[in-house]
């Protein structure tokens, strides 16, 4: 299902190319990010060159566990989503939203916004691309958008890079987010691997992404074979049905939530419970979650005083928090609150699934909870048994 | 390499949402509505500007300075443009300092957020208005429009009930008196007559008096009440526990669901729909509430932990 759009204009790069295509967004004057190794796992951090870039490396991912392995053949891309996500750059864990200075009389406001800064992102997967649409939705696009989120969103240069290596953890076929990105992206890579010798098809999705590709120096892309072309589609194909194999049911439908709506008192969710340690770990990796909490800080004067928004998890006591205690004290409403919301209740508040099947919540799941078993369990009456 | 530079877009960030920045208020009164001083009507204005206007059951952010924000329902009449009232019980940090806020001191105020009673929209002759506890405050404002359409002959018959844990608990005590002059039909209940710290007289007659009012929930007060049911509105606030079993009472009465409405209430920390606190199943209360129809919201409100 690689996408079509602007076929006559694809190229095709190799890795000399690769590294010019990174050099020539860092002279424009982007703060460039892509995939790094660093802390035992592929994140995402600035990028100069080629030589950032992972390599001889890919990843081993299940419930509860992620190792880098080694990798012999000359792959850049050659692994699944790791535990950090663009979330990180868009919608940061830690921001100065305002300070209030005691006047007399008053209180002077003073409201804190980021300095723009033009950035692009390499490596993009399609499920990521996804989810920052999604994060786009509520926290952009709603009535009131989060100014911080917009001024960090604007300018950002997408470079996806289909998947050809899912994890066992992946299920973006059953989102409809992947393995191949469908449109929203500047350019789109599928990276061709024949032992040593790696190749990228790129498909040109902007008028941005037209006016990049002819920044780049000569000889380092031709136009795209039939052959090429042929092989990127069974890049994606393949991954596709790695992940289909696995799990056939569409977990971002609609009737997921209806499904999830009449099971809200089912004893799944205590057995969901006697497993899950609520330590918000999917919740910090999930690429879509966006709950923050706010923070007052008071200077030793107290006379000024600084808003800090800081990520929140529903799985904390405090979240909940209203005058007599906790709504969600019990450990299974909790869970209970994330799995509905992320698979349920999103479609009625934001109109589409909260889930883009990147498995991060099953990685970085300590226990190793599946919400893919999950739900299958919930579909056929067999969860809380 | 100039040319490069054309990639990027010159950015003007578009402006903030006022309802994302805090503005000063100063507290003009303050009313302490129960005994012992934990519930507390604020009378606040802009330091600087006008009000703003605002629908009944709309909700603000109030900030005590250094402390944090609280969700507050707007109390005062929509048409009162002199003050803005919030009433506020103590119960933590936040509403704490708000409570103890004297006049001349200065809060935050952002909003107002939320959807409010569709007053506007009666698809019935009659009103019934419905608060348990402090309930009362998000009710207050629409009691006010309400009593208003009533004498301009807006709305046929109108009737508030209110139950109070005990009589020292009554708030608004010199509403409830204003209305019932006005032609509303008011019923007072309370839970029990024990635990007060003084036994209070009906509101509006001498406090020193016993209570003579009517003992019970306001599940039973409702029996009381002379409406042609069929053609009755009713909007209801308070715990939830009391909203269920009124919202049970009331179709049995002959109150279509579609015509019941009742009030959502969840932690909230942004009011714009950004922070994801305030959701109830399918609902974000400061977006899609504090408002709802009894029948979107009958499914999700007996779940427990929900």
């Amino acid at each position: 299902m690689a996408s079509t759009l602007n076929r006559d204009m694809a190229v095709t790069l190799n890795l000399v190319g690769l590294d010019a295509l990174i050099k020539v967004l860092n002279k424009a004057g982007f703060e460039v990010y892509g995939p790094t190794v660093a802390n035992g796992v592929i994140g995402h951090d600035r990028i100069d060159s080629l030589d950032d870039l992972p390599h001889k490396v890919t990843d081993e991912q299940s419930g509860g566990h992620y190792r880098l392995v080694d990798r012999d053949d000359g792959a850049r891309f050659g692994y699944a989503v790791g535990p950090g996500s663009w979330k990180d750059v868009l919608h940061p864990s830690r921001v100065k939203v305002w300070t209030l200075t005691r006047e007399p009389g008053t209180v002077a406001v003073s409201i804190n916004k980021p300095e723009p800064v033009p950035r692009a992102f390499v490596g993009v997967r399609p499920c990521e691309l996804a989810a920052i649409r999604k994060q786009d939705r509520v926290l952009a696009h709603g009535p009131h958008p989060d100014p911080v989120y917009q001024i960090n969103r604007h300018d950002t240069v997408i470079v996806v890079v289909n998947c050809g290596d899912p994890a066992d953890t992946c299920f973006c076929t059953s989102t409809g987010t992947g393995p191949a990105a469908a449109g929203g992206y500047d350019l789109a890579l599928t990276e061709l691997v024949d032992g040593a010798r790696i190749h990228y098809v790129v498909d040109v999705g902007s008028e941005r992404g037209a006016r990049l590709m002819a920044m780049m120096p000569p000889r380092t892309m031709w136009p795209t074979t039939t052959g090429e072309h042929g092989r990127a589609e069974q890049v994606t194909a393949k991954a596709a049905d790695t992940m289909t194999a696995r799990l056939d049911t569409d977990l971002a439908d609609r009737r997921v939530a209806d499904l999830l709506y009449d099971n809200l008192e089912s004893d799944q969710w205590d057995d969901i419970a006697r497993r899950c340690l609520t330590c918000g770990n999917c919740t910090l990796a999930c690429p879509t979650c966006f709950c923050t909490n706010m923070e007052d800080v008071t200077d030793l004067s107290g006379a000024v005083t600084d808003r800090w928004r800081v990520w929140d998890t529903c799985f904390s006591l405090e979240f909940s928090h209203m005058g007599p205690g906790p709504v969600r004290a019990a450990a299974s409403s909790r869970y209970r609150q994330w799995l509905v919301h992320k698979l349920g209740s999103w479609h009625d508040q934001f109109r589409e699934s909260g889930c883009v099947g990147c498995g991060r919540c099953i990685t970085w799941c300590p226990v190793g909870i599946d919400l893919r078993d999950e739900i299958t369990a919930m579909a056929d009456g067999s969860g809380g048994a | 390499m100039d040319v490069g530079r054309a990639l990027i877009r010159t950015h003007t960030p578009p402006p903030t949402s006022p309802l994302l920045i805090p503005r000063p208020y100063r507290v003009v009164d303050r009313v302490e509505e129960v005994t012992g001083g934990d519930v507390v009507t604020l009378h606040v204005i802009p330091v600087e500007g006008a009000l703003p206007t605002f629908r009944p059951a709309q909700v603000s952010m109030v900030g005590a300075f250094g402390v944090g924000e609280a969700a507050i329902s707007i109390s005062s009449a929509t048409s009162n443009r002199d003050f803005h009232a919030y009433t506020i019980r103590r119960a933590g940090p936040i509403s704490g300092a708000l409570v103890d806020t004297p006049v001349d001191g200065v809060i935050t105020v952002r909003g107002p957020f939320g959807k409010p009673w569709p007053i506007a929209s009666l698809a019935t002759t009659n009103l019934i208005i419905i608060g348990g506890g402090l309930g009362m405050a998000p009710l207050r404002s629409v009691v006010e429009e309400s009593v208003e359409r009533l004498e301009a002959g807006g709305i046929g018959r109108l009737a508030v009930v209110y139950g109070a844990r005990n009589p020292d608990q009554i708030m608004y005590r010199g509403d409830l008196d204003r209305w019932r002059r006005a032609g509303a039909e008011v019923a007072l209940t309370v839970d029990t007559v024990e635990n007060a710290d003084t036994a209070h007289g009906v509101p509006g007659n001498d406090p020193h008096d016993e209570w003579s009012g009517a003992v019970g929930l306001v599940t039973d007060a409702l029996g009381t009440v002379d409406l042609d049911w069929t053609d009755t509105t009713a909007y209801v606030c308070g715990p939830d526990v009391m909203m269920h079993f009124t919202a049970q009472r009331l179709l049995k009465l002959g109150v279509a669901a579609e015509n019941i409405w009742l009030t959502l209430e969840r932690n909230m920390q942004c009011g714009n729909a950004l922070c994801g606190h305030c959701q109830l199943g399918p609902f974000i209360v400061c977006r899609d509430g504090p408002v709802a129809n009894y029948p979107r919201i009958a499914r999700f409100q007996t779940v427990k932990e929900l």
